[in-house]
């Protein structure tokens, strides 16, 4: 059965079992290897993508119910092909490990800079717990976010 | 705490619940004070009453107060066990539990004809936990007393919305207050759940479409395996659940949209908010699909509204 979704902003047109999640399309059927499935239960945060600009564990979302939903991966954060604020951050604080939690980690703390360009440790923290790390990289990854929202500040 | 007034004698609005507090006995209300005025003082303006007139006019409480408030203590039952009698002054006294899981009549006062019917609190529903419990199994003592202390029960489900605040609360008692808590509860349904016919299991539910089979699949299934006794992230199954067997749907549908929390820093029961992953399209057909799936009670007729009152 085909449907269709938008991912990147791009028309994907999925040949697969509409109760599939959205994480197996998005790495198998459409090579986006950003999300990773950690859990499957939405616990751990690994899969987390946006749709409609909302953090979303990509691991529970068949892509029957996607819709007319605009899906976002971390490949479509990209500008022009080059990392955009945050994922510059990531990379200028070295902040990974084994990496295998980054993605989603980029993906939440995105939708929180957008929602809140300035958010205190605090706000960052609460807003980040439903993403978890294996390595204990979260205090560079901690540093990313502030590293970002601070050149964002400064970009004001 | 026993006459609902003040230090300066006004009126208390019963929305603190001294109709229950006052079966406290004047040692532990002493010994609440002590721990209360140990507490760091905060400076803290009190806002002003919002309440429409009448309302808003103190002295009528007094006539709520002759009609509905009974400060005679609790007398004891000799023919039952102390810890029946312990549970009991617990339960009607400080833990008030009646406050939420008895309906109330047009003055806002507790059915005394009707407690532990069933009520509602923030926009859930207290499931009654009298003989009109709709438990699949009945809750035993050990049941009620591991739910109180863990917040989940293996044939029950796991709690959520402001029974979440009870238990995690509870957890700090001591275990032999919460047993004589279930123990009381446990005495007030005896009987029930026996005569419930449980669904069979993979019951075909015939008009489902096939986008909610897939959603439920690819959303539910994962955790909702009907294969496990219990599920990841704890799921029991949803035959049993307390929530699904509600005759309104407000309980299943808040679960569906906020999730279930595990208590803070403990290990415990989990599920995922859907409010963002899921229209309230699909999250309706969804809770309808759950409810003629597994249970023979007839349909939710009111699903729609509950999940708009919840996303207010």
């Amino acid at each position: 059965m085909t449907i269709v979704i938008n991912v990147n902003d791009k028309p994907q047109a999925i040949e697969a079992d509409p109760s599939t999640p959205l994480l197996y399309v998005l790495r198998n059927e459409l090579a986006l290897h950003g999300p990773r499935f950690g859990c499957g239960l939405g616990q751990c945060g690994a899969c987390t993508v946006h749709v409609d600009g909302r953090p979303t564990f990509s691991c529970l979302l068949p892509i029957a119910a996607v819709g007319e939903r605009k899906i976002t991966t971390l490949e479509g954060l990209l500008e022009d092909g080059k990392p955009n604020k945050l994922q510059q951050a990531f990379i200028d604080e070295q902040a990974a490990q084994c990496g295998y939690c980054i993605s989603g980690m980029v993906m939440r703390a995105q939708a929180l800079l957008r929602a809140n360009p300035s958010p205190t440790d605090g706000e960052i923290r609460k807003h980040m717990r439903p993403n978890l790390c294996r390595c204990g990289t979260h205090a560079a990854i901690l540093r990313a976010i502030k590293r970002a929202a601070a050149g964002q500040e400064k970009r004001l | 705490m026993h006459e609902g007034v003040d230090r300066a004698g006004r009126q208390l609005y019963p929305a603190f619940p001294y109709d229950h507090f006052t079966k406290a006995t004047d040692d532990d209300i002493h010994a609440l004070y002590v721990f209360l005025m140990g507490q760091p003082p905060v400076p803290n303006a009190i806002p002003a009453n919002k309440l429409e007139f009448p309302l808003n006019f103190r002295p009528l409480v007094a006539g709520w107060k002759i009609l509905f408030l009974r400060e005679d203590p609790l007398p004891r039952d000799a023919s039952k066990s102390p810890e029946w009698n312990r549970g009991r002054y617990l339960v009607e006294g400080l833990g008030h539990c009646g406050g939420c899981h008895t309906p109330r009549n047009i003055l806002g006062a507790e059915e005394k004809g009707s407690a532990y019917s069933g009520g509602a609190a923030e926009g859930w529903q207290a499931p009654p936990l009298n003989s009109k419990s709709l438990a699949v199994h009945e809750w035993t003592a050990d049941q009620l007393a591991e739910y109180l202390s863990t917040g989940w029960s293996r044939w029950h489900g796991a709690a959520a919305g402001p029974m979440a605040g009870v238990v995690n609360d509870l957890a700090q008692a001591q275990s032999k207050d919460v047993r004589a808590m279930a123990t009381y509860i446990a005495s007030l349904s005896p009987q029930s759940g026996s005569n419930v016919a449980a669904p069979a299991p993979n019951k075909q539910v015939p008009g489902t479409s096939a986008d909610v089979i897939a959603i439920f699949g690819g959303a539910c299934a994962n955790c909702h395996d009907d294969r496990n006794d219990v599920g990841p992230s704890k799921t029991v199954s949803l035959a049993l659940s307390s929530a699904v067997r509600q005759p309104g749907s407000a309980n299943a549908v808040r679960a569906i949209l906020a999730g279930i929390q595990p208590p803070p820093g403990a290990p415990g029961a989990y599920m995922p908010a859907f409010a963002d992953m899921l229209t309230d399209h699909q999250i309706a057909s969804l809770a309808e699909y759950v409810r003629a799936r597994y249970t023979n009670e007839p349909q939710w007729t009111d699903v729609s509204q509950q999940i708009s009152n919840a996303r207010q």
